[in-house]
């Protein structure tokens, strides 16, 4: 019963194995081509993956490349900057220069390491023009004088300096360029010359060896400009040797021609001494025997050794006039050399200064009234008083008011002032007629010894020529000045200064009386 | 226990080294009003890289104790010069130094003269003061750096911060100098050892980001990357710089690889170290300062003047929290010569967003360095000294 049952299920049994196998294998087929699925999906994924990947890597390489090139703008413009930074500053401190000197001393080795160069050379021609080295660095002494040798001795490369033409490891053709790296053994570098208005004075090097970067288009302009700098700061240094030098020659011919002018003065004066001396000899010499011919001829006219004829009489008369003349002559002379020697003492009081003129024109009043001539006086309440010594100062006033007298034609005016203000102290007193006036030629003359204006009065009227040489000494012995303005037919007008205490008398100095 | 001291800066560019070297010691003596000079950090661009100039210091100023480096490039707050002479001129009750140097001939061993030179600043530190940190300056040339950093930690301690940088000259790497009292040396390094109470605080910034696809360093001997994918390490430069490559060899601080460093990510730290190529081998390998490790990931990284100034102003912002509300008394900046380079005439920038933070008055001092050592890692005091470049490093004190 069993056993039919079984085998009567047996299909069934069968079946369903069947269909568990059928299942299992479809579930087998359906996970294993799900699995390839995936499989190859992540294969794609994974390319996918790579593919940005290196994608993102090439990328990276362009950000290298762009940034690359920032950075190597970026490191030009700094160059640029700090080397335009530095250039100014050389051109500052190389226009101070005084000397040509002085331009290679500010161009110091920092100055080119800041530019970026490790060799540095500057060569400029001397006053013979040979070329003398200036400034080196990075090189020794024996490559340096090897380095102007054979620069020199190269036509192509003197030629190209005398041109006016920069060089450079950059723009130089190769031949040039392999001869200069020979040269200075130097890798990388510019040359440019420095050129000034009469050529190209020398030239200036700089450079770096192999294993720094290579020069730039900017490192070949700086180094020119700093060339040109340097050019015209020697051209102006030299103008400025030359202008110190004609100073300096000027100096000397002005200090040679000063000690001529006070040798000469010197001599003047000593001769000026022993004249006057010779003038004080001879005048008391004279004043003597002068004086016992004035006696006898006095005793004669006086008839008190006998009467004597009228003709007789009348050549004393004469005798003693001229006599008279010669004393005061003499006497005129004597005052101007004891004045000048300065043996003569002022004896300095206050004087109210109205007193003084009122007192000088009562003096002179007959020989003013004689000649009708009117009188104006001006003495300002400002100028009360004068500091002098009256004795002598009255001999000033009484000798310019003679001669105004006697210049001013009769019914003509004299005016007498005193200027109201002050010139450092000093009262300025003015004596102005309306005579004949003075020809100016005769005017530089008119304080000179002896010295007597042509016209047809002092024809007529005698004069010694020594008044106003005395009125100007009185006037320097006060420290005063004198002057005169005149015009030919319309007058003449003398000034004077006078001081108006001692203290303004002390303070000032005696200083050239004319003014 | 704060700060009692007096701090004095003085510089000058004068044409002769020994007229410098007067001028700015004459700053900083008037600026010092009398007070003796405990410590005096010389940095001097390479013309003025003289031993004369130390004769002329020490008679003016006499310090106690001078170290100091040549660079290419000195930072004050006034501005950013690349030829002068500058003094930094500490006198301190409460702050001691120790100082010490040490000469590498190739016969020596790297890591011994790293141990050598924390030995002599240990040494020279007085025993009373608690040691905060050091500071080392090392010739910019020398190629065995995790040697050096290595033997130093071993004497001065393995969680000890070392800070420094490597010295260079006028952007040329021939030839670097190193100050110690009355000696300039070559192919030597100095060092100065803190010794206070008060907060010293460091941070190094760089912010040059990963270039294009990873790649990997498949073979590296010590300092010399040989391979990069199985191919020449040049050529990781070749691809993207195309035909600039054919710079690659110029004077380091003109090729273009000044750039883009190579940066190496140390998963440890989670960041990229950045390596500068100081020299390309005839096979294509790229010779670095600091050794490599192999098989790690190597990207080429790219920055940008607001990526500068942003490392400066974070590197401020962490010293500034690093020193917990206290004011710096000092600042002294390390930074790559290639940011200066590449910063131009903008480097100052960076200087502007550092003192806005840390404070206008703080006296502050800086060099441009071919390297910085610093210490680097997460959390909230990295005690592990790695060498750095392309980076910027403040030290300041409080």
């Amino acid at each position: 019963m069993n056993n039919s049952l079984f085998l009567s299920l047996l299909p069934v049994y069968l079946g369903i194995i069947i269909f568990i196998l059928l299942i299992s294998i479809l579930y087998f087929w359906l996970t294993l081509s799900s699995r390839e699925e995936k499989i190859r999906q992540l294969e794609e994924a994974h390319k996918k993956m790579m593919r940005s990947f290196n994608e993102l890597d090439e990328q990276a390489k362009l950000i290298v490349k762009t940034d690359l090139e920032l950075n190597k703008a970026q490191e030009e413009l700094d160059k640029r900057l700090n080397g335009l930074n530095t250039l100014q500053r050389a051109s500052r401190q190389i226009n101070q220069a005084l000397n040509e000197e002085d331009i290679f001393e500010k161009l110091k080795s920092a100055l080119f390491e800041e530019l970026g160069f490790s060799r540095t050379l500057i060569v400029v021609n001397d006053e013979r023009q040979l070329p003398k080295i200036r400034t080196f660095v990075g090189f020794d002494d024996r490559k340096v004088k090897q380095i102007v040798e054979s620069l020199y001795k190269d036509e192509h490369l003197k030629n190209a300096l005398n041109e006016g033409h920069s060089l450079s490891s950059i723009s130089a053709p190769r031949k040039t360029k392999e001869k200069m790296t020979h040269v200075f053994e130097t890798e990388h570098y510019v040359l440019a010359p420095i050129i000034t208005q009469t050529g190209t004075l020398g030239f200036i090097f700089v450079g770096n060896r192999y294993d720094a970067p290579a020069v730039t288009q900017g490192d070949e302009e700086l180094i020119s400009i700093l060339s040109g700098q340097i050019g015209q700061s020697l051209e102006n240094t030299q103008l400025f040797d030359k202008v110190f030098r004609s100073s300096q020659e000027l100096e000397i011919k002005v200090k040679e021609r000063t000690k001529q002018l006070a040798n000469a003065l010197a001599q003047v004066e000593e001769i000026n001494r022993k004249k006057t001396e010779f003038i004080s000899a001879v005048s008391h010499e004279l004043r003597t025997p002068l004086t016992s011919i004035k006696g006898y001829a006095a005793i004669l006219m006086a008839g008190k050794i006998g009467e004597i004829p009228d003709a007789v009489k009348e050549r004393l008369f004469k005798i003693n006039t001229h006599s008279d003349n010669l004393v005061n002559l003499i006497n005129n002379l004597l005052d101007i050399a004891r004045i000048e020697s300065g043996r003569i003492d002022l004896r300095f009081g206050i004087y109210k200064t109205k007193t003084i003129v009122d007192n000088i024109v009562d003096l002179l009043t007959p020989q003013i009234t004689n000649k009708e001539i009117k009188i104006k006086l001006d003495v300002p309440a400002t100028v009360t008083e004068i500091c002098i010594d009256i004795s002598q100062v009255e001999r000033v006033f009484i000798n310019l008011l003679s001669n105004a007298i006697k210049f001013t034609p009769k019914g003509g005016t004299i005016a007498l002032s005193v200027l109201p203000v002050l010139e450092n102290g000093f009262a300025t007193f003015q004596i102005a007629d309306t005579g004949i006036g003075i020809a100016p030629a005769d005017l530089e003359k008119l304080f000179s010894e002896f010295f007597r204006v042509e016209n047809t009065i002092n024809q007529t009227v005698k004069g010694t020529g020594l008044g106003l040489v005395l009125a100007k000494d009185i006037i320097q012995a006060h420290h005063g000045k004198i002057w005169v303005q005149s015009q030919l037919g319309s007058g003449t007008t003398f000034s004077f200064t006078l001081p108006t205490s001692k203290e303004i008398f002390d303070k000032s100095k005696k200083t050239s009386p004319l003014a | 226990m704060r700060m009692s001291s007096s701090i004095a800066i003085g510089f000058s560019q004068a044409e002769d080294p020994q007229e410098a070297a007067y001028q700015a010691s004459m700053i900083v003596k008037n600026q010092m009003n009398s007070h003796s000079i405990d410590m005096a950090i010389l940095f001097v661009s390479i013309h003025y890289a003289k031993p004369e100039i130390l004769d002329v210091i020490k008679s003016i100023l006499n310090p106690t104790r001078l170290v100091g480096s040549s660079t290419a490039g000195i930072i004050l707050s006034h501005g950013i010069f690349n030829r002068g002479l500058a003094i930094l001129a500490i006198n301190s009750s409460s702050v001691n130094f120790g100082i010490g140097s040490a000469l590498y001939s190739p016969e020596d061993n790297p890591r011994n003269f790293g141990f050598e030179l924390g030995r002599k600043i240990s040494l020279d530190l007085k025993s009373s003061f608690l040691r905060q940190a050091s500071v080392i300056l090392c010739d910019g040339l020398f190629q065995y750096n995790n040697q050096f950093i290595l033997g130093a930690r071993e004497s001065l301690g393995y969680s000890f911060p070392l800070a420094g940088a490597f010295a260079c000259d006028n952007f040329k790497l021939k030839e670097t100098f190193q100050f110690h009292q009355k000696e300039i040396y070559s192919n030597a390094a100095v060092g100065l050892l803190i010794g206070s109470d008060n907060h010293v605080a460091f941070s190094n910034k760089h912010v040059f980001k990963p270039l294009g696809k990873p790649r990997v360093i498949t073979v590296a001997e010590g300092h010399i990357i040989r391979t990069v994918d199985h191919k020449p390490a040049i050529s990781i430069y070749e691809e993207y710089l195309k035909d600039d490559a054919i710079n690659l060899k110029n004077v380091f601080s003109s090729s273009p690889a000044a750039l883009y460093p190579l940066g190496i990510y140390v998963e440890k730290l989670r960041q990229y170290l950045l390596r500068y190529p100081v020299d390309i081998l005839s096979d294509g390998s790229i010779v670095c300062q600091a050794d490599i490790p192999q098989d790690s990931e190597v990207h080429l990284t790219i920055s940008n003047k607001d990526s500068f100034k942003n490392a400066a102003t974070a590197a401020a912002q962490e010293v500034k929290e690093a020193l917990g509300g206290h004011q710096a008394k000092l600042l002294i900046i390390f930074e790559s010569m290639i940011r200066h380079k590449m910063l131009g005439r903008h480097s100052l920038l960076e200087i502007h967003a550092i003192r806005e933070i840390l404070g206008y008055s703080t006296p502050m001092i800086g060099m441009y360095s071919f390297g910085e050592l610093c210490p680097l890692g997460l959390g909230d005091s990295p005690t592990e000294t790695y060498l750095q470049n392309g980076s910027i490093l403040l030290l300041a004190i409080s």
